[in-house]
């Protein structure tokens, strides 16, 4: 009997023990005591010695081989002043997550900078993974000027009007354009949304009659790569390339089709804003796209635009091919598609001997505007990154160290342009070094005015805002979606995105 | 319909068609024994099921086999085939070794080049650890609930079979917590240690363990063994088999492993990670973005754990094939 | 007041400690290490998810914690308002439906597989060596080689076929590319436990089998079948558990889509990748409630399990055990003709 009772003894006790360590790890506090050991020197300036900044940054291949550089230049700069930092790319999926996992459960391994797209501002700091940045500039006797900042993106690093984040970058999706063709067909790069469906239709009236000029991007071919007017692509021809699961366009063109017809993605409260009949409008010409029918602005379309079966693979290759001449694709592909395209197409000539310019970039200004003229025609849907500081940072002095970081990097940040963003900070977008940059000329100035780039908009429930609109778009081009009206679409996923967020507030 | 799809069906077609109408001749001539007695005839009135059995698998292991070699060949294939000429076996462009050059001359930010093999040796120490420590401590485990006798044995069994329902992600928080309280969080440890909780494995051994006589350990008792020396000498080579299943259970286990690795290793020191997180990163980066990428580094993932599979398919089927039985 | 102890009694204490030992010293040697590792990362993590069910947990701040009591259980059972509430269930019954289709199919395929091997055709072993080699792939690799072939614009399918069919685009074929391959990775772990059984029954019950004029399908039934059930439970057991945590497959291939026009939900979400999706989704202090999913789903799972292991009830006594096997000696010993259902260890016996 008894040895029975020890086992269940010790059973019990272990199973007790257990519990109250789950009950306590359930409970624990998150500090945020921030240790003052800020020392200055006799000239006033704070003293760093041996300050390692681990940054984590959202900004991955390829881009973040720039952003490297940048951070090269800040360590050789602040060498002798014992501070330097150490950039880790996270390409995961779960940024977000992990930030916030590791910071609560092994703040030993948390890292003291991240560099986060800032849209995802608010929610970190209304979940307090990132603090008020504000106090560590007056310590470090720097000053910070938030107008030396674009106005868009400097807003979303605000959240319950405490600053939270300094901007690097705003950057959107773009157009890539298949120049030579457009060109060697006498059309001209669309730029505005009557220009874009007059070219489509133009296209597609030509490559009906036989008469449309084409030639493909051929890596091992060069025979391929000749001016050729057959019907190479059957009987159904689509100028360009939509998919639903790219990730890319749902990410830019819904958005970008809000603004540009006076509409919000979000409220004051942050729920989403998007459910307007802009929205609707222009989701209805998409579908119209698919299918030729219909017209725009009464004029009835050619045939169809876009194949309705795209995917993240087709994006490349119908272009490649010559049947697509417009494809959406991330800022950051633009420097390797250029080149690539040029080393192929660049100096084949025709049969006049003429050469051309084989790809080009458009920016999405007036491209989703059905009224072209209105004053919010040209406005286009930004992102930003910027830096911000984590709570586990406990010393004064590394919080400070992190600021003058943040700073540095903003303000230096040219080299790191090249990967397709436009900077956030005034002074480098006037400066004659930025200008100066090839890359400058070759594409950053086809980005538009960064002034133009709206962003999200300060809301803690970005997923649900971000995601209902981007699902939209899928919808639109799903066919398990056929028999649903684009309003009936909208409204489902707007009601679903208000779902999600009452439930979750209701926690 | 590609031609080559169309004559693999007819052949398919055709060799079941004909075993069936084979078998429906045998089996009609042995029922009235008109079945003649000449080599070919004895040799198919004996063996019918097993010819029968022989071309089933000979067409199904073809079949199965197509995804394998699509794999292999589709690693071997250009991006640029893939986009203009899908669906060819032998590209027009040729084979190329570029997905698998792409995968191992990465370099990270700094210029560093990403250490794949480091990768792999940390992929076999966690695996052969995790196999070799759950093992023992396992294989004591299933003695203890089957031959050994002692209070609460039925409960802590069925807490332990409970405990197997919960899914592991529900848990996750709070193994993450575990590993940092317990300091592991960025070692390998965190890999090796929360496996050997697990009760599947244990749950498998203790079904093989059953089906030993307990007469056969009642004996050795009485003459005088220790239980340590029955579970070496006479439990361990009649159960020979389910520690090899387990074993390899154990070790893809931990070598396929994904998710675990990837939220609990972080993305900071690259030289920690296992091979699956790390081909993850390579295949999902941006420019990396293709089909032959994707699938050379499922290939790669997949060959050390192929090679290991070569060498000891024999013994771990052999193994599991004289399960229990010793004469 | 301290108490004298007689040299007896000492004795007597003494020798029941050392009986103690004796006793448990082993069971706790034996066991004791894995409790261990069980205690500590299976059941603290268990109960600390408990915990977190019962409150609003927040990952990235455990100073906003607070205790919610039962309400998420509540608000899973019977709140149909709440998302929460509707779309665990969707994707519970998702889960169901797979594991209803699939359970049959990954034991009943690998069985009538092992049959075949099992009558030791020519080059069986390379047979046996081949059908097992897809499920030692990671599942992300077998995802990737399926999306190669089941693309809709570059799939290997769609160009054989000269179609453009998009098979992960509408529900019932991305619903049969996720069996195809939980089938065509999945279920080599079956395949071999079942062959071992069916290697392991004793020839001698087929020899008394076919004296007495029982061969086939009735010898299947009758022979063959009782005398692999360990195995079978243990597949079946371990399978069931297995595809209830179905996540992999639906997250390379499909990532829960493609949704339904009616709520926007994905059809091929299964529980644990909703689980999954949630705590991805940004949210912070979703944590307790996803916990609470976690355990009502263990709790599903647990139900569905003993009611299995009921229904199969197996002999768990030894001695039980040694009865069977010396009653199936002394039947053998009569000579008695007619087949026991015999479990697989007493082929050990019979020398």
């Amino acid at each position: 009997m008894k040895k029975g009772k020890i086992i269940t003894k010790i059973i019990a006790v272990g199973l007790a023990a257990a519990f109250t360590a789950g009950i306590a790890a359930g409970c624990g506090s998150g500090s945020n005591n921030v240790q003052d050991d800020l020392k200055f020197d006799e000239f006033g300036d704070p003293v760093f010695e041996n300050v390692d900044l681990k940054v984590w940054s959202i900004v991955g291949d390829p881009d973040d081989v720039y952003l490297e550089k940048v951070n090269k230049m800040f360590n050789d700069y602040y060498r002798e002043n014992g501070l330097q930092a150490k950039i880790t790319p996270i390409v995961n999926g779960d940024f977000y997550q992990q930030v916030a996992n590791t910071i609560t459960t092994d703040p030993r391994n948390a890292p003291d900078v991240i560099i986060i797209h800032s849209e995802r501002l608010s929610g970190l700091a209304a979940n307090n993974v990132i603090v008020p940045m504000s106090e560590y500039f007056e310590a470090a006797k720097t000053e910070f000027d938030p107008d030396a900042y674009l106005d868009n993106v400097m807003g979303e690093c605000y959240y319950q009007n405490k600053l939270y984040g300094v901007p690097l970058d705003v950057h959107a999706g773009v157009w890539f354009v298949r120049s030579d063709i457009l060109e060697k067909n006498g059309l001209e790069k669309p730029t505005t949304l009557t220009e874009f469906v007059e070219v489509c239709n133009a296209l597609v009236e030509k490559y009906e009659a036989g008469t449309l000029w084409h030639r493909e991007m051929n890596k091992t071919n060069e025979a391929a790569c000749v001016w050729t007017q057959s019907k190479t692509f059957g009987d159904n021809y689509y100028p360009v390339v939509m998919s639903k699961d790219g990730g890319i366009e749902q990410g830019w063109i819904p958005q970008t089709a809000v603004f540009q017809n006076g509409g919000k993605l979000t409220d004051e409260k942050g729920y989403p804003a998007w459910n307007t009949k802009g929205l609707e409008d222009v989701m209805t010409m998409f579908r119209n796209w698919q299918t030729g029918q219909g017209d725009f602005k009464g004029t009835p379309y050619k045939g169809a635009f876009v194949s309705g079966k795209d995917d993240v693979n087709t994006v490349w290759s119908k272009l490649a091919s010559g049947e697509a001449v417009f494809s959406c694709e991330g800022p950051w592909w633009i420097e390797q598609r250029l080149n690539e395209y040029e080393d192929i197409l660049g100096d084949l000539p025709d049969d006049g001997n003429k050469t051309y310019a084989p790809l080009d970039i458009m920016n999405m200004s007036k491209l989703y505007a059905l009224d072209e003229n209105a004053e919010y025609a040209g406005e286009i849907y930004g992102v930003g990154h910027c830096f911000s500081i984590c709570r586990t940072v406990t010393s004064k002095t590394k919080r400070v160290a992190a600021a003058l970081y943040a700073k540095f990097m903003t303000e230096n940040a040219v080299d790191y342009m090249q990967g397709g963003h436009l900077p956030a900070c005034k002074a480098i977008l006037e400066s004659q070094q930025y200008k100066e940059k090839p890359f400058y000329d070759r594409y950053l100035k086809e980005f538009g005015d960064p002034e133009n780039f709206v962003m999200l908009g300060n809301t803690p429930h970005y997923s649900a805002v971000y995601e209902g609109l981007k699902n939209v778009y899928s919808d639109i081009f799903n066919s398990n979606f056929k028999d649903r009206t684009v309003a009936q679409i909208i409204k489902s996923r707007y009601d679903y995105a208000v779902n999600f967020i009452k439930a979750s507030e209701g926690l | 319909m590609s031609k080559v799809l169309l004559a693999a069906i007819i052949v398919v077609c055709t060799v079941c068609f004909a075993m069936v109408v084979l078998d429906f001749v045998v089996v009609g001539l042995k029922k009235r024994k008109e079945l003649g007695e000449g080599r070919v005839a004895r040799y198919l009135s004996k063996n019918l099921f097993r010819l029968n059995a022989f071309v089933f698998l000979l067409l199904f292991c073809i079949v199965w086999l197509v995804p394998i070699v699509v794999g292999v060949i589709g690693s071997f294939t250009s991006q640029y085939a893939f986009e203009n000429h899908p669906g060819e076996l032998i590209p027009s462009d040729g084979f190329t070794f570029d997905n698998y050059i792409a995968l191992f001359s990465k370099y990270d930010t700094n210029g560093v080049r990403l250490p794949v093999e480091r990768w792999i040796l940390n992929s076999f120490i966690v695996s052969t650890v995790t196999t070799v420590l759950y093992l023992t401590i396992a294989g004591f485990a299933a003695y203890a609930f089957v031959f050994l006798r002692f209070r609460g044995q039925r409960i802590v069994f069925y807490v332990l079979i409970f405990t197997m329902v919960i899914p592991g992600v529900a848990t996750m928080t709070a193994q993450l917590a575990n590993m940092a309280n317990l300091g592991i969080s960025k070692s390998l440890f965190a890999l090796i240690l929360p496996s050997l909780g697990g009760v599947g494995g244990l749950y498998l051994i203790r079904q093989f363990f059953l089906g030993i006589p307990q007469d056969l350990i009642e004996s050795a008792r009485i003459d005088g063994s220790s239980n340590l020396r029955i579970f070496v000498k006479i439990v361990l080579p009649l159960a020979k088999s389910v520690f090899l299943v387990q074993g390899l259970f154990c070790f893809m286990g931990a070598w396929n492993d994904l998710l675990w690795p990837q939220v609990i290793l972080g993305t900071a020191d690259k030289s920690l990670w296992t091979l699956q997180v790390g081909i993850a990163y390579i295949a999902g980066s941006k420019t990396a973005n293709s089909i032959g990428i994707n699938l050379a580094s499922a290939i790669v993932s997949a060959v050390p754990i192929l090679i290991l599979y070569i060498f000891t398919q024999n013994k771990i089927i052999e193994g599991v094939a004289a399960t229990g039985v010793k004469r | 007041m301290a108490r004298m102890t007689t040299a007896s009694e000492y004795a007597l204490k003494r020798s029941k400690r050392k009986q103690f030992f004796k006793n448990y010293g082993i069971v706790l040697l034996f066991l004791g290490p894995f409790i261990f590792f069980f205690l500590l990362f299976c059941v603290y993590p268990l109960f600390y998810g408990i915990v977190m069910s019962l409150m609003r947990y927040n990952i990235a701040d455990p100073s906003k914690n607070e205790w919610r009591g039962f309400s998420y259980f509540q608000t899973l059972l019977s709140n149909s308002n709440s998302i929460y509430n509707t779309e665990f269930w969707y994707s519970m019954k998702n889960t169901a439906l797979f594991a209803v289709i699939l359970v049959p199919l990954a034991i009943l395929v690998p069985l009538a597989i092992a049959v075949l091997v099992n009558s030791k055709p020519r080059g069986y072993k390379v047979f046996r060596a081949l059908i097992y080699f897809p499920s030692i792939l990671p599942v992300s690799a077998s995802g990737v080689i399926f999306i190669s072939l089941f693309g809709t614009n570059f799939g290997y399918i769609n160009q054989w076929l000269g179609q453009t069919i998009g098979w992960l685009d509408q529900t019932t074929t991305a619903w049969f590319v996720i069996i195809l391959l939980c089938l065509w990775g999945g279920w080599g772990g079956n395949f071999i436990i079942l062959s071992a059984g069916l290697k392991n029954v004793d020839k001698s019950l087929y020899e008394a089998a076919s004296v007495d004029g029982c061969t086939g399908i009735r010898r299947m039934f009758a022979v063959t079948l009782p005398a692999i059930k360990p195995q079978l439970i243990v597949c079946l057991f371990t399978t069931i558990i297995g595809y209830f945590g179905l996540y992999g497959q639906v997250y390379v291939l499909t990532n829960g889509g493609p949704a339904n026009p009616d709520t926007g939900v994905g059809t091929t979400a299964t529980i644990m990748w909703y689980l999954q999706s949630l705590m991805n989704s940004g949210q912070y202090d979703i944590y307790g409630m996803v916990s609470a999913m976690g355990l009502t789903l263990g709790v599903f799972i647990g139900c569905i399990t003993g009611i299995q292991l009921f229904l199969t009830r197996e002999r768990k006594s030894g001695t039980k055990l040694a009865r069977a096997f010396a009653a199936y000696k002394a039947e053998k010993a009569e000579k008695a003709s007619e087949p026991v259902p015999a479990v697989r260890e007493e082929a050990n016996g019979n020398e």
